[in-house]
């Protein structure tokens, strides 16, 4: 355990406030005499600057926002997909890991390219102009930002909703609730837990978000905090000082989210998981009901991935869609430079970020796993300790994070014993590590807390170690759930660019890196060809792998296995 | 087979609720003792202890001439070499029945074919053969039962600990499986240790009782003898229906509203309860006298081999079960020997509570 | 604690898996690297940070050229102002390249910069290119853009009514039609704001400005959106980075660039070396390159819109689609640029972004 948390504290913590504390000690680091004098100035312009704390205001108002509507969203639509006999469900099932996979940077991208003036619906409408108003209001970004992160309270609820049992229903049934007062009363409050557990996440993840915001809401009628972190970090000089005071204060508004979260559960506190558990059927939808359900459904997907991912498939069949000229003249240019000489490095760097996110996404999972299970095991500290540093780490930019670790991991002192880290390899990955970690501690700390423990304890008396028992009893348990994660990681992973840009090894660019490179030349084109290569192949590996798991795991065992809740 | 159990001074509290209040006994080798108590008496948590999966505060554990718990420090669960069954029996929802039986020998790398050969013996011997290949939710609760015993067993345990493992079940099944297993585990020369709250769980297999009450050990001993001679109420109450009357005892009489008793073992001076099972009554023609009270027909009941009646005596309820029916409402003479009477520490208001749900 | 010793060495276990697989990976992929190695250590390595769409062609060869093994990080400005700042006195990089001037004369009060050493190929510098070198020789320009001119969509403007100065954008036909971008969020945004500021004076620059707004001014976050507006008609003009508008063009925009008659602000890209590069021989020499003619060559051609820039070294020509006929370059100390950075941003961002 200890040792567990020391690498949290190495990966996390100490990369973290290396960029914190210079709000409070801003020469701390600074190249001519640096000194360790005490100086609040950022802390208190922060506080002292009225835009500030509107910034903190209006990003918490829309974190908010789009995390109940992401919740309400993907709740429902779980419910939908998992007691109805919709048709097309494995479909859209399907279609919400997508969109969990395809990350912020290009969906921001796909809007943009369809809403901007002279993107594509101006191009196929002639009065546009509304739809571009509703996307940059505060409520269109935030829509669009949710339309981002429900998958985070599918998966929550999908996996919640198997165990929301028959016996349940059945009990409320003969004390005279109908299916309404059934769903309203009794499974709503049960579910309440993994709904708030969802949200919470999606607040975090909505409060780091900068690529759609800035992006899709082009008018700036109200800045964000991570616009504020965003100038301070890129604007010159670099202001290290005010981003690790807006960071702290990103922590205050986490510690509060996470707060609140934690007075939801502790007055729900349900059932675990137990052996021998029968899933309900689904429920048998009337025609004037599933109709209407379906179409909603498609229209659903048709807004949430259909118009960010259908506009990069098509900017990426164009030629020179940069500057808002479309020429509907669908050529493979775009793709057939990707095997071209001149895109050598494009190529390499996929291969590249591939391999980094397989080996960071693999340690990911399994330290996440280990310290989800101590924090589990023990007293409530240490998961309360674990929760909230993830949610730290969720809510924090990446670039934040990545500027830690220049900070914390390219000191003299370091080289000094020879401990290089900064400029190679192992720094970018275990920055990976550091932003995948969270996601994995928050989905297995809610999985493994409602393993039954006794399962465990069986395992141990029957002479298994915490190896053998993690290994042999919690990982195929969690197995589902477990590959889900680890592709989730391993996208995200693979398309990161924050952090990468900030730490690649010079001369080893990683694949968004190279998007990116793409994009800062105009040519979109191809950079939403490289983007799409890549996603086709991440989304193969997401069918056999599943289609893997349906083999090997027993029916029973995945109906058993239990809530993922983020 | 079995070694010795032996408990010394355990002590361990959560908070401020005592959970284990200098707690010492010994189970000998190859005995079956089961630890009844009422919830939150410190069963589970003697349980969990003696399994390793909770440290004790103070206090020591040891099987046979291994130091479980003491101060040499704590023996992980894995390396005690016990065999355990839940409640609910935990078994894991990922294996088929044959890799539950087979999963600790496996942890202890023996060969492929030994693994084999053990997992169908011990699948025999608990009648499971034909359900190898079947998974948990496959599975009634008495198969469950019986493949968390293998479980427990294919190990080859020297303890085996038992909670509450026929709770699940319903009542018929209980008792087959109680004598099968009680039957095998003696075959087998196991020590084991059971804990129960209920008094027919403990007392159908136990050779030895210990009761548990807000973390200390109020009596043990066999079976029989706690019933006839419970130590104190609490005791009296769990090991089967009491009577307990409060009142005064004074040079060998025992005196309450409308009673007048003599009672055999210890004989107290001052408050006082009296204590008598419901069975050792039995209906007389008057007048009172010693050993014999008036009372008044309340309600009246068959139950399983005789008649039960709720009686008034003065402001006391007391439970008879006799071979005579009586009418509600009429007025009986009812006789208890003296040697089913037995004096015990008169407890207060928790007794009077007792007293009434016995 | 047998129990507690057993989670430690999961834990040394679960660590031991990341740096080895980390290991398996750099070292499968730094393999070809490492095969160069013994070359490379002879004649030493180049650590390249830059934001320049040249800069990939610019390191393959220089290090075919020299042998000198160059590993480039191309990033955009921003990040790597940060990245360079939070190396601070312990730099992993030789050279630096971006555009503004002003930002290395940031990089230069700070210490980063090496200063006093005159590459030989200053001598190649044009007259405007001699004026842009810093007294103290902190960084060495290669070459300018406009920071911004103006360009016109030729579908809805006639030529003869295209803004020929500045404060043509104020005249009501272009009420609601002019569009710029947010310099907060666009790097090369500065500059035009800062050399309105400083050509004007302040309170006429910012009264400039607060005059655009008036007249219905438009911002946009970079030049993407900007020129996508322009393109596709629901703006008429706009003011960006010259080379992008050429760009643009070159991809069919129908945009025409006016340079107006009372001059633009010259936005100079430039070298700067570190104060304590790790290799000092190979950054000069990589400086000396950048500013030869064959180096010039390549940055001319094959740096896809940045390759639109305004050389400054003699003998060298724009390329064909980047002509500025008639340009007056405005000149923005970078020191002043530096010194109002702060005020400049945050009354832009109060007065003509919001409110």
């Amino acid at each position: 355990m200890a040792l567990g948390i020391t690498a949290l504290l190495v990966l996390i913590v100490y990369p973290l406030a290396a960029v914190v504390i210079q709000a409070e000690f801003p020469h701390l680091f600074a190249p001519q005499s640096p000194n360790a004098r005490f100086d609040p100035a950022a802390l208190i312009r922060v506080f002292r600057t009225p835009t500030d704390y509107r910034m903190l205001g209006d990003s918490v108002a829309l974190s908010l926002g789009a995390a109940v509507f992401a919740s309400v969203a993907g709740g429902a639509l779980a419910v939908v997909l998992g007691r109805t006999d919709l048709p097309g469900r494995a479909v859209f099932a399907g279609l919400a890991w997508v969109n969990l996979l395809i990350p912020s940077f290009l969906l921001a991208e796909g809007w943009t390219f369809l809403l901007q003036q002279g993107g594509l619906l101006s191009h196929f409408l002639t009065e546009p102009g509304w739809m571009q108003n509703v996307f940059t209001t505060p409520w269109g970004v935030g829509a669009i930002l949710a339309l981002k992160f429900y998958p985070f309270a599918y998966l929550t609820v999908s996996a919640a909703l198997p165990w929301l049992g028959g016996e349940h229903e059945a009990v409320a049934r003969t004390l005279g609730a109908s299916t309404t007062a059934v769903w309203r009363r009794v499974f709503i409050p049960l579910l309440l837990p993994f709904l708030a557990s969802a949200a919470t996440i999606v607040f975090a993840d909505v409060l780091s978000d900068f690529g759609v915001a800035i992006t899709v809401a082009e008018s700036h009628q109200f800045p964000l905090l991570t616009y504020g972190i965003y100038s301070s970090l890129y604007n010159q000089p670099t202001d290290y000082a005010g981003a690790g005071a807006l960071a702290l204060l990103l922590g205050v508004a986490v510690a509060t989210a996470l707060l609140a979260q934690l007075l939801i559960l502790r007055k729900n506190r349900f059932a675990t998981i137990h052996a021998g558990f029968r899933p309900p059927a689904p429920a048998r939808l009337r025609p004037q009901v599933r109709y209407p359900l379906l179409l909603a459904v498609i229209l659903f997907f048709a807004v949430a991935l259909g118009a960010p991912a259908g506009s990069i498939l098509v900017e990426s069949f164009l030629k020179g869609s940069a500057y808002g000229i479309i020429t509907v003249q669908p050529t493979l240019a775009n793709f057939a430079s990707l095997a071209g000489p001149t895109a050598h490095t494009a190529v390499l760097s996929l291969g590249y970020s591939l391999r980094l996110a397989l080996v960071t996404a693999t340690a990911a999972l399994a330290l996440g796993t280990l310290l989800a299970y101590f924090g589990t095991q023990g007293k409530g500290g240490t998961g309360q300790f674990l929760q909230a540093i993830s949610l730290w780490t969720i809510s924090v930019p990446g670039i934040i994070l990545a500027a830690g670790y220049v900070f914390a991991w390219n000191q003299r002192w370091l080289s000094s014993i020879g401990l290089e880290l900064y400029g190679t390899v192992f720094a970018l990955g275990l920055c990976y590590l550091a932003g995948g970690l969270p996601y994995v501690l928050r989905f297995q700390m809610g999985a493994l807390s409602q393993l039954d423990r006794r399962m465990m304890s069986a395992a141990r008396v029957q002479g298994a170690g915490v190896g053998a028992v993690l290994t042999r009893i919690v990982t195929p348990i969690l197995a589902e759930g477990a590959v889900s994660l680890w592709l989730f990681v391993l996208a995200g992973t693979t398309f990161e660019l924050p952090a990468s840009e900030f730490l690649y090894p010079p001369g080893q660019p990683t694949l968004a890196v190279e998007i990116n490179h793409f994009f800062s030349e105009s040519s979109y084109g191809q950079g939403m060809a490289l983007a799409i290569a890549t996603a086709a192949v991440l989304i193969t590996a997401v069918l056999i792998l599943r289609l893997l798991m349906r083999r090997r795991l027993p029916a029973a065992v995945r109906a058993q296995a239990p809530a993922r809740t983020f | 087979m079995g070694e010795a159990l032996q408990v010394h001074g355990l002590c361990k509290r959560f908070g401020s609720v005592v959970v284990a209040d200098h707690v010492s006994f010994e189970v000998p080798g190859g005995g079956y003792c089961a630890v009844l108590g009422p919830s939150g008496s410190g069963k589970t948590s003697l349980f969990n202890m003696v399994a390793g999966l909770i440290h004790p505060d103070h206090g020591s554990i040891r099987l046979g001439h291994r130091e479980f718990d003491g101060p040499r420090g704590h023996l992980p669960p894995e390396r005690r070499g016990i065999g355990l069954c839940f409640q609910d029996y935990a078994l894991w929802p990922h294996m088929p029945v044959k890799e539950q039986v087979a999963f600790g020998m496996r942890l202890r790398r023996r060969p492929a074919a030994e693994i084999a050969a053990a997992t169908r013996r011990w699948l025999e011997l608990l009648r499971i053969e034909a359900l190898a290949e079947r998974y948990p939710h496959e599975l009634s609760g008495g198969q469950k039962q019986r493949v968390a015993i293998a479980r427990a067993l294919a190990v080859q345990p020297s303890l085996l600990l038992l909670d509450e493992p026929f709770s699940n079940l319903d009542a018929p099944l209980r008792e087959i499986l109680r004598d099968e297993l009680g039957a095998l585990y003696s075959a087998l020369g196991l020590t084991v240790l059971h804990v129960t709250h209920d008094r027919q769980e403990a007392m159908g297999v136990a050779d030895r009782v210990l009761v548990l009450a807000g973390g200390r050990l109020c009596q043990e001993g066999p079976p029989h003898e706690l019933y006839r001679n419970p130590a104190n109420a609490e005791v009296a109450t769990l090991l089967g229906p009491a009577n307990l009357v409060p009142g005064h005892a004074e040079n060998g009489l025992f005196g309450a509203n409308g009673l007048r008793m003599r009672a055999a073992g210890a004989q107290p001076h001052g408050p006082a309860l009296l204590f008598f099972r419901p069975e050792s009554c039995s209906l007389v023609s008057g007048p009172a006298e010693l050993n014999i009270f008036q009372a008044r027909v309340e309600r009246t009941a068959w139950h399983e081999t005789g008649w039960r009646h709720r009686l008034k005596v003065g402001d006391h309820e007391v439970v008879a079960l006799t071979r005579t029916p009586a009418e509600a409402g009429a007025k009986v003479w009812v006789h208890v020997p003296a040697e089913a009477c037995r004096l015990l520490p008169s407890g207060g208001a928790s007794v009077a509570a007792l007293s009434a749900a016995g | 604690m047998p129990s507690g010793l057993l989670r430690r060495v999961a834990m040394v276990a679960a660590g031991a898996v990341i740096l080895v697989g980390a290991a398996a990976c750099g070292g499968s992929t730094a393999a070809p690297a490492a095969a160069a190695a013994p070359a490379a250590a002879a004649k030493g390595q180049l650590v390249i940070y830059a934001a320049e769409g040249y800069d990939q062609a610019m390191a393959d060869a220089f290090q075919k050229q020299t042998g000198i093994q160059v590993k480039l990080s191309d990033m955009s400005t921003g990040p790597l102002v940060a990245k360079v700042q939070a190396e601070g006195s312990n730099p992993q990089w030789d050279v630096a390249w971006f555009d503004g001037d002003g930002t290395m004369a940031t990089l230069d009060a700070q210490g980063l910069l090496l200063k006093g050493w005159e590459p030989a190929n200053a001598a190649n510098y044009s007259s405007l290119g001699k004026q842009l070198v810093p007294q103290d020789q902190s960084y060495a320009p290669t070459g300018i853009t406009a920071a911004a001119a103006i360009a016109y969509n030729a579908k809805l403007v006639p030529a003869d009514q295209a803004p020929q100065t500045w404060t043509d954008l104020l005249k009501p036909e272009f009420k609601d039609a002019v569009g710029m971008n947010n310099p907060a969020i666009s790097g090369p945004t500065f500059p035009v704001v800062a050399g309105f500021l400083y050509g004007m004076g302040m309170t006429q620059g910012e009264g400039f400005f607060t005059q655009l707004k008036a007249n219905g001014l438009k911002i946009f976050a970079t030049n993407k959106p900007t020129l996508a507006a322009l393109s596709n008609g629901s703006i008429k003009v706009a003011f960006v980075q010259d080379s992008a508008e050429i760009d643009a063009i070159k991809s069919g925009s129908p945009l025409k660039i006016v340079y107006p008659s009372d001059g633009v602000t010259m936005l100079p890209s430039a070298i700067g070396i570190s104060a304590h590069a790790p290799d000092l021989a190979a950054a000069k020499q990589f400086l000396d390159f950048a500013l030869s003619d064959a180096g010039q060559k390549i940055m001319l051609s094959s740096g896809g819109g940045d390759s639109h820039f305004e050389p400054i070294i003699n003998g060298q020509s724009p390329n064909a689609d980047s002509q500025r006929p008639g340009v007056k370059w405005n000149m923005v100390p970078a020191s002043w640029q530096a010194q109002h950075y702060d005020e400049i941003q945050s009354w832009f961002k109060a007065n003509i972004v919001g409110g």
